[in-house]
């Protein structure tokens, strides 16, 4: 049945359905109308009996036995005949449908038969097709025999017969018919629904070659109609994540090419003698390599975090130690004038985190918040313990994030600001490493900046058992 | 006394430059190209330290690193052109001494080397840094100026240290910072200036004092004597 195929399955399915369906109502058709007609044979060989009884016993009460009945017999069946003593609830109608009549005396001497082929015989057994009556007097004693012939070889039953096999006939057609017309319908609908799938197949074929701008028009059933869309979802992902890499590579490529052309033109004016070999030039030199070698450590970190191969060395981290650490930054905020506040709820004393992940984190997010905040403003760290989490908030009331950029701002190289230099800016990497190394904690990271509120990043570091023993 | 190192690494050009390094900070150099070479230099020289990249060809680093630490405890510093935190891991959980990742600075190396050395060539000498009256005990975090002990913070500790290993050298801010603070805190070249006027300010509060740390305009900071000021 695999081998079939959806289409083949389906049909196949639908034929059996409809032969078995009309095969079985053809046969209930079949088995009530033998019923009825058997019925109605019963009930009209009744009656037949019950009349020749009667006529029977009149005979033999007037003649004192049953000889001669033969007369009354071919007399009645041959024709209407005007003895209305003998015809006493006789219905015509029937009579003309006569079967034929055999009637033994007591010691089984047939003394009547309606064909006149046993007539004066003697019956040693029964008559096979025939239905046996007895014949009794008023004194309900048994005078001889009725015997009616069955339906098969009557009048009625050769009409039964026929009837019967008009019905078979019929039915065996329809069979065939209804068999047709599954097939038929079965092609149809199986062609309805492989057809989306063909056309999901073809394309999923078609972004296995790389052409990941390839969508499908969702139609055919409702589950069709969902895998298609799913399909277009998945298409439009991975052509996301391609655009998103290939901008990623652009970008690398475009951040290195900066701190490299300033080396090369320093070390080939070096070279040739227009340029003195000073001390401040070997050390502007240096300070390019130290941060080219930096834009190198976060690309890998952040490789490494979105493959999920970051390797976070969690420990127990006092929080007054993360507040210490943080001491080149308040020093760097002193100078330019910006007030840092630091803020921790009492009842968190440690955080289960990687140490150096985690300072990289916070540094990350307040050199951020620097950048965006005017000499004379304010930044403000809060630790708090919200459920299961740590929660760190890093506010600032600088010009905050205009709505548009708030969803890629944690995009890699990504600058609200475009116009901002690479001094100025950072390398672009700096929120996007943030995010990575929160999510490498099992944390969530957000931000929010309400119009003239400034902006709040919030993260959070679960609090493992560690911390409840 | 001077120290052999053994330098494994395939790359010519980065060993040459490690050669070169190693040689002016007064050590001896044996080189390996591949982890086969190595084992047979190490088998002959005995060096006291294995600078030791991982990724090598014919037999890799860590292969070599089984190997000799089957044999002894020659300390041993592994080169990861990756950061890949398995391959760290995985180093020093067979024995390495330590680990320096691609791109390094060689002066840092060296000073890994040395700390190295010093760990497992514990208590034949006192570690000591000197240059003019400044005397550093490097294993115990204590300065000297003269016979007074300067009440250092460790940054500031880790600062003149920089400056006393390579007297008269300029050093950058960023420099600095990297080696004092780590390069996490790369953009607050600045705070530097406040460490440098605190350690200035403990240094001048004793005389005499034949050192001292000059700002070199556009630039950073050198430790020099006083007379050539």
């Amino acid at each position: 049945m695999s081998k079939l195929g959806l289409a083949g399955r389906i049909t196949a399915i639908l034929i059996l359905i409809a032969v078995i369906s009309t095969s079985l109502s053809g046969i209930m058709t079949l088995f009530i109308t033998k019923k009825q007609f058997a019925g109605y044979v019963d009930q009209y060989s009744q009656a037949t009996a019950r009349q020749w009884s009667e006529i029977a016993n009149l005979y033999y009460t007037t003649h004192g036995n049953l000889e001669g009945i033969q007369e009354l017999l071919v007399d009645t069946s041959q024709a209407v005949t005007g003895k209305a003593s003998l015809r006493k609830g006789l219905n015509s109608r029937v009579m003309g449908n006569m079967r034929r009549l055999v009637i033994a005396d007591t010691n089984e001497q047939v003394v009547a038969d309606s064909s006149g082929v046993l007539l004066g015989k003697n019956l040693d057994e029964r008559i096979p097709g025939m239905s046996k009556f007895p014949l009794m007097s008023d004194e309900n004693r048994r005078i001889g025999t009725l015997y009616i012939a069955g339906p098969l070889g009557a009048g009625i039953s050769s009409l039964e017969n026929t009837f019967i096999s008009n019905i078979t006939t019929q039915i065996i057609i329809c069979i065939i018919l209804v068999a047709f017309l599954a097939l038929f319908l079965g092609l149809l609908l199986a062609r309805q629904i492989t057809s989306p799938l063909g056309e999901i197949s073809a394309a999923i074929h078609q972004l296995a070659k790389g052409k990941l701008g390839v969508k499908v028009n969702p139609h055919g059933d409702r589950e069709l109609v969902s895998l298609a869309q799913d399909f277009n979802l998945m298409a439009a992902r991975l052509l996301d994540q391609e655009q998103n890499r290939r901008r990623f590579m652009s970008d690398i490529a475009h951040e290195l090419r900066t701190p490299l052309s300033i080396l090369r033109g320093r070390l080939e004016a070096l070279q040739n003698g227009k340029w003195e070999n000073s001390e401040q030039q070997a050390s502007s030199l240096v300070d390019e390599v130290i941060r080219l070698t930096r834009l190198v450590k976060d690309l890998e970190s952040i490789g490494l975090a979105e493959s999920g191969a970051l390797q976070i060395n969690k420990a127990p981290i006092d929080i007054n130690d993360i507040v210490d650490h943080l001491t080149p930054l308040r020093l760097a905020m002193e100078e330019d004038q910006i007030r840092f506040e630091v803020e921790i709820d009492d009842r968190v004393k440690q955080v289960d985190a990687d140490s150096n992940r985690l300072m990289q984190i916070l540094i990350n997010l307040i050199n951020n918040a620097m950048r965006h905040t005017e000499s004379g403003g304010e930044i403000s760290l809060d630790i708090a313990e919200v459920k299961n989490d740590v929660l760190f908030s890093v506010h600032d009331n600088g010009s905050g994030i205009p709505q548009e950029h708030l969803l890629n701002i944690f995009d890699r190289f990504y600058r609200a600001d475009e116009s901002r230099s690479r001094e100025s800016g950072g390398n672009g990497l700096g929120l996007a490493i943030a995010r990575s190394l929160v999510e490498a904690h099992g944390g969530r990271i957000w931000v929010e900046s309400p119009p003239g509120q400034g902006t709040t990043f919030y993260f959070t570091i679960p609090v493992t058992d560690i911390r409840l023993i | 006394m001077s120290q052999l190192l053994l330098l494994v690494e395939d790359e010519e050009s980065l060993r040459s430059m490690l050669r070169e390094h190693f040689l002016s900070e007064g050590f001896q150099v044996v080189e390996a190209r591949d982890g086969q070479e190595a084992i047979r230099l190490w088998d002959e020289f005995r060096p006291a330290l294995i600078v030791l990249d991982i990724m090598l060809p014919a037999m890799s680093g860590i292969e070599v690193l089984k190997q000799v630490r089957s044999a002894d405890n020659t300390p041993i510093i592994l080169l990861t052109a990756r950061a890949d935190e398995v391959d760290k891991l995985l180093g020093l959980e067979l024995g390495a001494d330590d680990y320096i990742s691609k791109p390094f600075s060689p002066r840092e190396l060296s000073a890994r080397v040395r700390a190295v050395l010093r760990r497992t060539q514990r208590g034949d000498e006192v570690m000591v840094a000197t240059y003019k009256n400044l005397k550093l005990d490097i294993s115990r975090f204590e300065v000297y100026l003269g016979s007074t002990l300067l009440p250092l913070t460790s940054t500031e500790f880790k600062i003149l240290s920089l400056l006393v290993e390579h007297p008269g050298q300029v050093f950058s801010r960023l420099q600095i910072l990297e080696r004092t603070l780590g390069d996490i805190y790369e953009g607050y070249e600045r705070t530097i200036d406040t460490h440098i006027s605190n350690l200035r300010r403990k240094m001048e509060s004793v005389t005499p004092q034949d050192v001292k740390i000059k700002t070199v305009y556009g630039v950073g900071y050198k430790l020099m004597g006083e007379e050539q000021a």
